[in-house]
């Protein structure tokens, strides 16, 4: 997988108690540089909550929050670890789409400012779609999905 | 005379005594002003100030009483009776009069309004509401204006200017609610010039009972500061939507709140993932969904608020009116929004807070009237230590009130309210139905239609019309329903043949759980020895009975004998009515007394606060260095007394800012074994010389006080916060065998003592990193101009 490279060092395994019964509990990690209230975290840790459990060793990205700043939008949603060991993503291509798989947008990111996801962990992340990302006439307010899309080599 | 006003007084004691000569005595003056010319009785004022500034106001009581009669003679064509006389001299001995309704209380408060003012101190009258304030001081200003003195009126939406204009007059008409804030607003100001208020020195307080008792549990709150608590709010409301009562959570009536089960607690842990809801790190969490519970379980929509434009508007339980300007506090608001689905409002931080009893006490002398006092006689000497005199009606009442009619159930009780409503308004008598909420009357509302009797729900906007609605409910075939305490202060004079006819009638539909509001709603007929009658028409499903003990109601329903239409026969159903009531009665007084007793140390810290404040309001900015060095000084002390071994390293590192505000290095710090203490008071010696500089420096002085004041109320706000949530922790856990109020005290002491160093080394720590980096720029000025 190009889409983020691996940390050499290990894991620690204190996170064993997330991994039950081939399904990962992932634990809520914030990024430094996230300035949020007390309020704002309970809001995360109760989205988090109800995120499915993953299988081990994937990554994957679940939206939970859409927000329209004039014709643009904002989308909240949390990078999820399910490997044993930390990772770093680079540049991805993200992609939103409707109930039915349509593409309703698409931009690039560069998220090497993220830094390390932890192993087993999640960690919510913000990222705007500007209008010049669209791809369909509108975004509904609901059932959207925001997925990565994965290149071939 | 004096023996008819014996007659008038049943009980006889010393007080009525004074009152029945004081009266004699103000008879007797009548004849001598009627022969005064209008500028003789106006220049009357200049005379009785004279006497007051070398004598006592009992020298001049009766006469200046018998001043205000002869103006209003004249002026307003209304001549004070003797009971009036009686009520303005019980006001003004620091008194509660009580007064029937329709005895003219108003003119009562004439009297002593213009004595007390003769001090130049002011005169607050308080009104139920701004409409009547408003009415007041237009109608009874007139006598005052008269008679020399200046009259104010003080309403929401006026600016500061205008504001002190109103305070500057002699008397000043306004509301208990606008008075509070003003108090509050003036302990925020950085300048002294920006205060409306000149003191507190005479209150008159109309409807007394119901301000210092029936609004006793929502204090005054100026908040600010937005936080950003929105989204949680919602999440928190849709996850009560899913609670279910018993299982989830437990209702405890008597005291309208509610606990979350282990169950329930449980479910909060899983829903945001955490192990113990109740741990310290969760208090934040466990406020939210506590009201979240409460707006959920609690709050009613339609009874305790309504929805109007998207917006929710608190009910004021006692008159059902929407009460303008209130929101909910901490966070319930928000939690209410978040129930009803609307958008939430801002979340907002309390920046001063007080109770309106407590704003009444700052008042040298206060007074009140009202028509209902005496079953709160005992509260009002014990708490407030105000006598509650009964004034006699100048006329006898001859209104009948009927014993209560007791149903089993609503359906029955709202059938005989339809078929006596239609027995009595056949024969053209107006009727007055008076129900505890807006939903109350619809109800019933309904009914009446059904059985096509033609009436009007009094649902009005403003307190105008309402008033204005109100007075026509005296009208012959009218049937009127209104809230119990709608359009108060308001008479409802009978039209033409209705006396004849008997009167107006009243029907209660509830009990209330004040039996003061009870006679407030009987009040409204009968009044100056017009016949009239009332009833009470109730059942035992009403809210009162909600409050009482759920086993001991189950056990009287299982022994109750009725007639066919539900009519409760035995066993004596109006006793029984009457214990319920008292009991919740004395419940209610027992919460208020301990909210009081909790709010006490507070408003103690409060004065000890706003004095603080106002001595650095008061200061020249001269002297603001002087002010300034004395609460560095203060910390100093403190840190030296704080720490008992003086040259440790932490004592030193604390007390570094000081030091190198002057400008010393780290190296001259050292070795300072045994001269800590010395070196740290010479170094404030040091920075007074160096404040000299500034002594006449009056921008400089003005910002020092700005500074300081900043630090105090953010302080003190924070302080609120905390002691609020203390109070909260009161109400919650279980004490052994301590006494919870001594506990709060104890708390509210050490809080309120940490409080206070945190002001002191807040400034001094502050001013200090002002001073090093005013000395660096200096230095660095120095070396520019090489």
């Amino acid at each position: 997988m190009s889409l983020f490279g691996k940390r050499d060092n290990a894991a620690p395994d204190v996170h064993e108690l997330l991994v039950q019964d081939d399904t990962v509990h992932t634990a809520l990690m914030f990024h430094k540089g996230w300035e949020i209230s007390k309020q704002e975290e309970y809001v995360y840790k109760f989205h988090h909550q109800r995120l499915p459990a993953l299988k081990p060793n994937q990554i994957s990205i679940s939206g939970i929050k859409l927000t329209r700043v004039e014709d643009d939008v904002i989308i909240v949603a949390f990078l999820r670890n399910s490997i044993e060991k930390a990772v770093r993503f680079d540049i991805v291509d993200l992609l939103l789409v409707d109930g039915d798989g349509k593409f309703l947008a698409k931009k690039t990111f560069d998220l090497t400012e993220l830094g390390e996801i932890p192993a087993l962990s999640s960690m919510p992340w913000s990222f705007l779609f500007e209008e010049g990302d669209m791809l369909a006439e509108s975004i509904p307010d609901e059932g959207w999905k925001i997925a990565f899309e994965w290149k071939r080599k | 005379m004096l023996s008819s006003m014996k007659k008038f007084f049943q009980e006889g004691s010393k007080d009525l005594k004074r009152i029945y000569k004081f009266v004699e005595d103000v008879n007797r003056l009548e004849g001598k002003y009627e022969r005064y010319s209008d500028l003789e009785l106006s220049g009357m004022k200049d005379r009785f100030k004279s006497v007051l500034d070398a004598g006592d106001i009992l020298d001049i009581q009766a006469e200046a009483f018998a001043v205000v009669r002869e103006a209003s003679k004249r002026v307003l064509n209304l001549r004070h009776h003797d009971v009036q006389l009686a009520g303005g001299f019980v006001l003004s001995e620091r008194g509660i009069a009580q007064m029937n309704t329709g005895e003219g209380k108003t003119l009562v408060s004439t009297l002593p309004s213009y004595l007390h003012a003769l001090y130049g101190n002011g005169v607050h009258i308080i009104t139920a509401n701004e409409y009547l304030a408003r009415r007041d001081k237009e109608l009874m200003g007139q006598i005052h204006e008269f008679l020399g003195l200046t009259v104010g009126l003080n309403i929401s939406q006026m600016g500061p200017s205008a504001k002190r204009e109103a305070y500057a007059a002699d008397i000043t008409y306004g509301t208990a609610t606008e008075f509070g804030f003003d108090y509050l607003r003036d302990n925020m100001v950085y300048r002294r010039e920006e205060k409306v208020q000149r003191g507190h020195r005479f209150a008159i307080v109309d409807e007394i009972d119901s301000i210092l008792i029936d609004e006793a549990r929502t204090p005054l709150i100026i908040a600010g500061r937005a936080s950003d608590g929105t989204e949680l709010h919602q999440i928190t409301a849709q996850i009560m939507k899913t609670f279910i009562e018993n299982d989830d959570y437990e209702i405890f009536i008597e005291s309208r709140s509610a606990y979350f089960t282990d169950q329930g607690a449980s479910k909060i842990e899983e829903a945001f993932g955490i192990d113990n809801l109740y741990g310290m790190e969760h208090q934040e969490l466990l406020h939210n969904v506590t009201q979240a519970l409460k707006a959920h379980a609690i709050m009613k929509l339609d009874v305790d608020y309504i929805v109007i434009d998207g917006k929710i508007a608190i009910i004021d339980k006692f008159t059902g009116r929407v009460m303008e300007g209130r929101s909910f506090s901490d966070g319930l608001h928000q939690a209410i929004e978040a129930k009803e689905g609307l958008e939430i409002s801002e979340e907002n931080e309390t920046q001063a807070m007080i109770t309106v009893q407590n704003y009444f006490r700052l008042y040298h002398t206060m007074s009140g009237m009202t028509g209902s006092a005496m079953p709160s006689k005992s509260e009002f000497q014990e708490i407030y230590q105000l006598p509650v005199i009964e004034i006699p009606t100048n006329e006898p009442i001859i209104r009948v009130d009927e014993v209560d009619l007791i149903y089993k159930d609503e359906t029955s009780k709202i059938n005989k309210i339809v078929t006596e409503v239609k027995r009595i308004h056949d024969g053209g008598r107006p009727i007055l139905i008076g129900t505890t909420s807006i939903e109350q009357s619809e109800k019933i509302s309904v009914q009446l239609e059904k059985g096509k009797i033609k009436h009007q729900i009094l649902n009005a906007k403003t307190e105008e019309d309402e008033a204005e609605i109100i007075a026509n409910a005296g009208q012959k075939n009218q049937v009127m329903l209104a809230t119990n305490m709608a359009g108060r202060g308001t008479d409802i004079i009978l039209g033409n043949d209705v006396k004849e006819l008997g009167g107006l009638h009243i029907i209660g539909t509830e009990r209330h759980e004040s039996r003061r509001i009870d006679m407030q709603l009987r009040g409204r007929s009968g009044r100056q020895g017009d016949p009239g009658s009332t009833q009470f028409i109730i059942s035992l499903e009403d809210d009162l009975f909600d409050y009482y003990d759920e086993d001991e109601i189950g056990r009287y329903i299982k022994k109750i004998k009725t007639d066919e239409n539900g009519l409760v026969l035995s066993p004596a159903p109006d006793k029984f009515v009457k214990m319920v009531q008292e009991t919740v009665e004395q419940m209610h007084q027992s919460s208020r007394y301990h909210l009081l007793k909790l709010e006490h140390a507070l408003n103690e810290q409060c004065k000890i606060i706003y004095t603080m404040r106002d001595r650095i309001l008061g200061m020249e900015p001269g002297r603001m260095s002087a002010i300034l060095l004395e609460y560095i000084e203060k910390y100093i002390t403190r840190l030296v007394k704080y720490y008992p071994e003086p040259d440790s390293s932490a004592f030193i590192e604390e007390l570094s800012p000081v030091f190198l505000s002057l400008g010393w290095q780290a190296s001259d710090l050292q070795d300072l074994e045994g001269q800590i203490e010395g070196k740290a008071l010479d170094a404030l010696g040091e920075l007074e010389s160096r404040l000299v500089i500034f002594q006449d420096d009056a921008e400089w002085g003005n910002q020092v006080r700005a500074f300081m004041l900043q630090h105090i109320d953010t302080n003190w706000m924070n302080h609120l916060d905390e002691m609020n949530s203390v109070k909260e922790g009161i109400g919650l856990s279980g004490y052994g065998q301590q006494d919870p109020y001594a506990l709060f005290e104890k708390a509210a002491l050490s809080q309120f003592n940490l409080l206070l160093s945190k002001i002191e080394s807040e400034i001094s720590i502050r001013f200090m990193e002002y001073m090093e980096s005013n000395q660096e720029d200096a230095a660095a000025l120095e070396g520019e101009e090489r």
